[in-house]
Order: structure tokens, then sequence, then C-alpha cells
């Protein structure tokens, strides 16, 4: 009996002694957005270097094409490229001409931006490899050194046509 | 004869309710134990002061809505920085994180979800992120007392993954007793 009454005292004790354990808690949303037809980056391929042939002096032009990568968040996002040739030191005469996707030779020189537009025709959230080709026109037998070298910067901007 | 057959009749009777009879003096001479053991259990009760009931209170900061750029696919992420918690706490605490979300949700056609690992969190002191999950994961803890940390979040970014949409979950803090 006296046990019954002792075990009765000390489990009022404990429960007295420890009250439950309390916790709280709290929310919050963390949201972001992806927006369409909004984000396009490019990346230029290696440096090109060409070594004109006898061919490029019958033709007056040399040619060679390079890859850059577009790449686009939504589908079918528009493109505007930019190109700006830094300042060159070609032979009177020479000039060097951007071709994207085959939409035709634009000229670049060294004053002016030159845009380019085009479509990267590639579904949501992928990249699109572009077709570029470089065209140095003017390579003729009369203005050509018989050994020269012309170095010239294109700097390629893109940004989505929004 | 009649007398003598009144008398057998009360021993039979005796013997017959004999154990009743036991019981109840024995609850008579127990009663009273087992209501002191109830008076002093109830006295203990009413004189004992409760102890104060712990306190534990976490308070998140509002929702965090941020906006993918090209720099952030660029970098591969997208940062929100200095994100408070307030918390109070009457003894030892510990703070967990989670998400109630299994995935960031799907892109606005529906062909992708974006899983919820590419949501990170670390506390703003430090400098290494951690994946969110849906299991309470220790943000830090401390002795009793009322003060804030800050909290970073980042959100990782793919061009050849993502695609338009509104992605997000909802994130719960919880403050325990340790």
């Amino acid at each position: 009996m006296r046990l019954l009454t002792l075990l009765a005292v000390l489990l009022a004790a404990c429960l007295l002694s420890f009250p439950a354990r309390a916790a709280s808690t709290d929310t919050a949303a963390i949201n972001i957005t992806v927006n369409d037809t909004y984000y396009v980056a490019l990346t230029a391929g290696a440096d090109w270097t060409y070594t004109i042939v006898e061919a490029d002096f019958l033709n007056g032009y040399a040619v060679s094409g390079s890859l850059v990568d577009v790449m686009d968040i939504a589908g079918n996002a528009a493109y505007e490229i930019t190109a700006q040739m830094s300042a060159a030191t070609w032979d009177a005469g020479v000039t060097l001409q951007i071709d994207v996707e085959a939409a035709g030779w634009t000229s670049l020189n060294d004053s002016t931006a030159t845009v380019i537009t085009g479509l990267a025709s590639e579904v949501a959230g992928n990249q699109d490899d572009l077709d570029l080709e470089w065209r140095l026109n003017g390579i003729t037998w009369a203005n050509t050194d018989s050994s020269d070298d012309w170095t010239c910067t294109v700097t390629l901007t893109c940004q989505a046509d929004t | 004869m009649g007398e003598g057959r009144r008398e057998n009749s009360r021993a039979r009777a005796a013997s017959v309710h004999a154990p009743a009879v036991r019981r109840l003096r024995d609850y008579r001479r127990s009663a009273p134990r087992y209501m002191l053991a109830g008076s002093i259990v109830l006295a203990l009760l009413a004189v004992t002061p409760a102890p104060a009931q712990a306190q534990f209170d976490v308070t998140v900061h509002g929702d965090v809505s941020l906006t993918a750029t090209e720099t952030s696919f660029l970098n591969g992420y997208h940062d929100s920085y200095n994100n408070t918690i307030t918390y109070s706490a009457s003894g030892l605490w510990v703070i967990y994180v989670c998400s109630l979300d299994a995935d960031l949700g799907q892109s606005d056609d529906g062909f992708y979800t974006k899983p919820l690992s590419d949501l990170e969190w670390k506390r703003s002191s430090q400098s290494s992120w951690n994946a969110m999950t849906t299991s309470d994961a220790l943000v830090r803890g401390g002795p009793a007392g009322a003060s804030s940390f800050d909290m970073d979040y980042r959100f990782l970014l793919s061009w050849s993954q993502d695609s338009a949409g509104a992605y997000g979950a909802t994130i719960q803090y919880t403050i325990t007793a340790l």
C-alpha cells in the first residue's frame, strides 16, 4: 500500500516536472520565374585562322565557317547578334563579311556595329549551334602581298529580340 | 427445538456471507489509505507551482520571389541573400528546415519538372550550400534566448534543362526544444 502511494506521488511529480516538448513552425514560399522568349547567350567558337590558298585568289575571296552556340530558354526565341570588328590592318580592298544561318552576307567594318537578326529554332531549353561563315573579300593578285598576316577581332553580342 | 434451528440458520448465514463481510471490512480499513494517497497527490498538484510552459517560436521571412536573368543562366544560379529568421526559446533549441513540396513545379509547357535539389540553402554566415529536401535538416541550435539569423537561397539554373515556367516550393522552419 505504501508502495502504491509512493508510486502515485512519484508519477505526479514526474508529470509536473517534465512538460510536453514545445515546437513552433513557420513557412515561406521561395519562387523563381523563368520568363519566356527572353534569355539568350552566345558562345563563340575558337579563333578562326585561315591560310589563303591559290583558289581564293582565283575566286577573289576566302570563306571559312565556324559555329556559335546560341542558348535560348524558350523555343524559337528571336535573337539579335551584333558584330563589330576591331581596327584591322587589311590591305587595300580587303573586306570582311559575316553570314549567319545563310541569311546573307553582311559587311563588317571597324566603325559600325553590324546587326544580324535570326531565329533560334530550337526546342525550349536547348542550345542552338548557329552556322557562322566568314568571307574575306578582295583577295586579288594585285593587292595582296606574296606573304602577309592579317588579323582582326570580331566582337559578337547576342541578345533576345524581346 | 425452534431456537436451535434459528441458531443453525444464523450460523449458516454467517458462514455464507463471511467473504463479503471480510471484503467490506478490508475496504473500510484500506479506504482511508487510498484516500490518503489520493489526497497527497492532489495536495501536491495543488501546492506545487506548475513550471512555466516552455516557449519556442520561430518566424520566417516573407515569401521570396526571384526572376531569372541571362546572367543567372550564364552563372548557373540565381541567389537570394540575407533572408531573416527570428526565434525565441525558453530553453535549448534547434531549428530545422525542409520543403513541403516534393519538387519545384513544372515548366509552362508541362514537359519539364524542376527537381527540388535545384533549390539550395545555407546560413548566410556559411559558405557551403545544402540541397533542399523534404526531410528536416538541421539549420542551427543554441541556448535560450531571442535573436535572429539570415538565410541564403540558391536556384540552380541550366540552359540545357530549364525552360520557361514559374518554379518554387514552400519551405518550413521548425524550432523545437533540444
